[in-house]
């Protein structure tokens, strides 16, 4: 029989206890005390002896793993990287787990290091065999770093330096074989733009492409040098799905990038940047083979491909083209483009391919968004960039008077930049100023499809059938890259005299008037108001939602005050003439239950108590013939009411006398009646 | 035996008070009820029609060429809008015009709505000197006698009358809880105040607020029936 019992270090020590040697032998020690705590306790001294020499062996035992040997073990996650990468450096402490300083990594190569955790690794075990407990220990602890190697070649992880208890041990540590750039002709990426100095709106494309050479012949016709079941991996910042550069317009990504997606997953593709699957999508047929079908795989990409010529060679070119559009001035960088991954590079005598692994990048590109040149810019440059620019002018009326306010709309449209369009300055065009004012600081712009539409406030400032100037507006034209300028046609516009109103001159003393309206001969009203409330209708009383509620509140407020002493009264009463109603009924129905003289006076008082609006519970029988008296009960009733209460005192008192309380009780039922048709007619009377 | 206080309440002299205060506010109130509620027009019409009044008054210069504006702006109160500033236009015209006569009733309309304003005054007084023939036109001694009447627009005397009814019936309230015997000095203070003060402020104002009613209502009968007429006596200038 074996029975086997293994623990983690956390599960032998509760939460709390200490780590070191002695917390444990005291934590054992603890739990013996408890469980021998509803025992009576061995008092003999050669149980005391065989207890402690048990300690002392447990003791050594708990405590020999600190004499164990200590050896470190280094591994790292990749035998193989490309410059760039970094690997995972696992350094395992066996043999001790507590005292540890962190590994000394000086010793390393030059290389970005990382620390990204450390954890113990200890563990014990105890086999109990037949009886006879065996236990095992191992202490260790694993620290991991993330290391970058800085230069290409054999890059050695070593040496790796631990202290254990004021000892030190080294590893040597392993090699890992950084892979640089290396000059090869198979793979060509690279990326390119169709203009590296653009305009504000001016779109241009940026163009990715992935030259990869073509398989001999005669296996180049029908088979692509990429194999489809290793994706090479493309990386490039700018083929990430995120919201827009701030002044750059760029193109839908995510539409795109989902068009180039290989349904089918059988065909050569690309891997790009971290686009990973979420689901089975790579379909059932991967659930063979595959040790894990719901992890996320790469995204197949399948990019366009031509056949093309570099330098004589024959390549299979794989391109993506994106179109951008810059809205500010600036300098934007596309890349660089890296191309990591398995291409075949030959084909083999039996017709197997033969790969090889390439590591390669393509070298960023910058384009630069500079302003139209300063060179021949015209004054009326309205800011525009673009072609067939496009400007009408229109007032809002044909016919006014001088000074009148008028809206001159301007119309600019065309296939030009609207974000850097700015508001034309017609008041700097002499001609346009000559015959009309024209207010520059309030104009009013609208976005058009296709351009923008301002307004102006101008007014005439002559009388006549006038002529609106043409407006002259220049924008910069990227298709001959040059300034044009281009005029709305003039506006015609009739502006009639206005009326003047003048007062006589004091000056020379004269009554000439040269206006419409003598100010001296009588009183002239205020000037009249353009509010556009004038047009609607006002009431002359406030609003009916505030006037009822509050006409109401008042009367109805001191209505129910008044009502409530009334109500009170009536509640009160009909209590009384409820209770006095009742009163005969319950009494009778209490004297028929019952021969008991108790009783029997107990419903004799209540039915005076309720019937006369007393306290009756210690009514005499001298006190109830008195009441019976004041409210108008003849004496004899009232005589006999108190008799009948004496005799069933009596009774009651001296169960000795010869008193028939059956008797009492009747002569009772019969009185009773009459006393209450006494006390009705009374009340009726008063 | 005070088994229903409202009754003792009534006995007192405050019952007359009450019960007037509730027929000339009820009174107000029915009065005012077609007022409030105009047949609703299109509301882009209006606007229309308050625009080319105001631009025809601005390129007016002859009597006639106000008399149109004036048309214009009645057309408008044909419509069932009434508000101030249109009453003021129209009197405004009309005296550029020279109708005094309409103009100082589209004044008095005005200043139902507004209140006595300075533009208001301008143009009551110009309208007045136009009638009268006079430089310099007096107001009329009632309109300081009874300032509350005109200063204010009839919305704040009818808001203001409300008031008085609420603190007249606080009174009332007061009254009641004193009879019941809490707090009895200061209640009677308090009811006496509210009930003379609440009462009075309620009678001045509504009755300042149905005379505006009755004159309105008076006006509105009537106006369609007013004829706008152009007169060239003093407004021509000379050649």
């Amino acid at each position: 029989m074996r029975d086997t019992f293994t623990h983690t270090q956390n599960l032998i020590h509760p939460v709390g206890c200490q780590l070191v040697p002695e917390g444990r032998i005291k934590n054992v020690f603890c739990a013996e005390q408890s469980r021998e705590r509803g025992r009576p306790r061995p008092h003999s001294e050669w149980q005391v002896a065989n207890r402690f020499f048990s300690a002392v062996l447990l003791l050594f035992f708990l405590a020999f793993p600190a004499f164990a040997d200590v050896s470190l073990k280094v591994s790292p996650s990749r035998q193989n990287i490309y410059l760039g990468e970094s690997f995972n450096l696992t350094i395992e402490v066996e043999g001790a787990d507590r005292g540890l300083d962190a590994p000394d990594l000086s010793g390393l190569p030059p290389a970005e290091i990382q620390f990204l955790g450390q954890h113990s690794n200890s563990r014990s075990s105890i086999s109990i065999i037949n009886g006879r407990m065996t236990r095992e220990t191992y202490e260790g602890r694993v620290f991991a770093y993330q290391i970058k190697p800085g230069a290409e070649g054999v890059y050695r992880a070593g040496p790796v330096r631990v202290t254990v208890a004021g000892k030190s041990y080294t590893e040597p540590g392993p090699s890992v074989q950084v892979k640089g750039i290396e000059r090869q002709d198979r793979v060509i990426a690279s990326l390119s733009a169709s203009s590296t100095s653009v305009l504000v709106e001016e779109p241009f494309t940026v163009t990715l492409s992935v030259a990869v050479a073509e398989l001999p012949d005669p296996y180049a016709e029908s088979n692509e040098p990429l194999h489809p079941n290793l994706l090479p991996q493309l990386t490039a910042d700018f083929l990430e799905i995120r919201q827009d550069s701030p002044g750059l317009k760029s193109p839908d990504l995510n539409q795109i990038l989902n068009n180039l997606i290989d349904q089918s997953g059988r065909q050569p593709g690309f891997a790009i940047n971290d686009y990973k699957t979420r689901d089975m999508s790579s379909g059932f047929g991967r659930l063979f083979g595959d040790d894990d079908p719901f992890r996320p795989r790469p995204i197949r990409f399948r990019l366009p491909a031509s056949r093309v010529t570099i330098d004589g060679k024959k390549y299979r070119a794989y391109t993506l083209a994106l179109e951008y559009t810059p809205t500010k001035e600036g300098e934007f960088t596309f890349g660089p483009l890296s191309f990591k991954g398995t291409v075949i590079s030959d084909v083999t005598a039996d017709r197997q391919a033969v790969t090889r692994d390439i590591y390669t990048i393509g070298p960023a590109v910058t384009v630069r968004v500079v302003p139209p040149p300063d060179e021949g810019r015209p004054e009326t440059f309205i800011g525009s960039v673009g072609k067939e620019m496009q400007a009408t002018a229109a007032f809002d009326t044909t016919v006014c008077k001088v000074g009148d306010p008028l809206t001159l709309t301007l119309e600019i449209t065309g296939a030009i930049s609207v974000s850097n369009l700015r508001t034309p300055l017609l008041s700097l065009q002499p001609e346009l100023t000559r015959d009309f004012r024209i207010y520059d600081d309030n104009v009013s712009a609208d976005t058009l499809p296709n351009g923008k539409r301002f307004k102006y406030r101008v007014r005439p400032t002559r009388e006549g059938t006038l002529e609106f100037p043409p407006i002259r507006l220049a924008y910069y034209d990227t298709a001959v890259r040059a300034y044009r300028t281009v005029a709305t046609a003039p506006v015609p516009i009739q502006a009639r005299a206005t009326t003047q109103i003048a007062t006589a001159d004091p000056a020379d003393g004269t009554d000439a008037l040269t206006g419409v309206l003598d100010s001296r001969t009588r009183p002239l009203p205020a000037g009249i108001t353009l509010d556009a409330r004038g047009a609607h209708p006002v009431s002359l009383l406030p609003r009916h939602r505030l006037v009822l509620p509050l006409l109401a509140a008042g009367p109805l407020l001191a209505l129910l005050t008044a009502l409530a002493a009334p109500f009170a009264a009536l509640a009160a009463h009909l209590r009384a003439r409820r209770r006095h109603a009742g009163a005969l009924r319950r009494a009778l129905a209490a004297l028929r239950r019952t021969d008991n003289p108790a009783r029997a006076a107990q419903a004799v008082r209540s039915y005076l108590a309720e019937r006369c609006d007393v306290a009756g519970g210690a009514l005499t029988p001298s006190d109830a013939a008195e009441l019976l008296n004041r409210r108008g009960v003849p004496d004899a009733s009232a005589h006999a009411c108190r008799t009948l209460l004496a005799r069933l005192d009596e009774a009651l008192y001296r169960p000795d006398a010869d008193t028939p309380a059956t008797a009492i009780v009747s002569d009772l039922a019969t009185l009773l009646p009459a006393i209450d048709a006494a006390l009705s007619e009374k009340a009726k009377s008063s | 035996m005070r088994l229903f206080p409202i009754r003792a309440c009534e006995r007192t002299g405050a019952e007359a008070g009450m019960r007037h205060v509730a027929l000339v506010v009820a009174g107000v109130f029915l009065l005012a009820k077609p007022c409030s509620f105009a047949a609703p027009t299109d509301e882009s019409a209006r606007a229309f029609l308050w625009e080319q009044a105001g631009a025809q008054a601005a390129a007016a210069t002859t009597p006639e060429g106000y008399l149109q504006a004036a048309a214009t702006y009645n057309r408008l109160v044909a419509d069932g809008v009434r508000n101030g500033p249109l009453f003021q236009n129209l009197g405004s015209v009309l005296v550029m015009a020279g109708d005094g006569a309409n103009a100082a009733a589209a004044f008095a309309r005005a200043e139902r709505y507004l209140g006595a304003t300075p533009e208001t005054r301008q143009g009551l007084a110009a309208a007045i000197a136009l009638q009268t023939g006079r430089a310099q036109a007096d107001l009329p001694w009632s309109r300081t006698a009874f300032f509350w009447h005109y200063a204010f627009p009839c919305s704040v005397r009818a808001a203001t009358a409300l008031a008085g009814w609420t603190l007249f019936w606080l009174g009332v309230f007061c009254q009641l809880l004193r009879r019941r015997g809490a707090g009895r000095a200061f209640l009677r203070s308090l009811a006496e105040t509210c009930l003379l003060t609440g009462g009075l402020i309620t009678v001045v104002f509504a009755a300042s607020t149905l005379m505006t009613l009755t004159h309105e209502r008076h006006d509105e009968a009537t106006w369609g029936a007013r004829v706008f007429a152009a007169s060239a006596s003093d407004t021509e200038a000379a050649p």
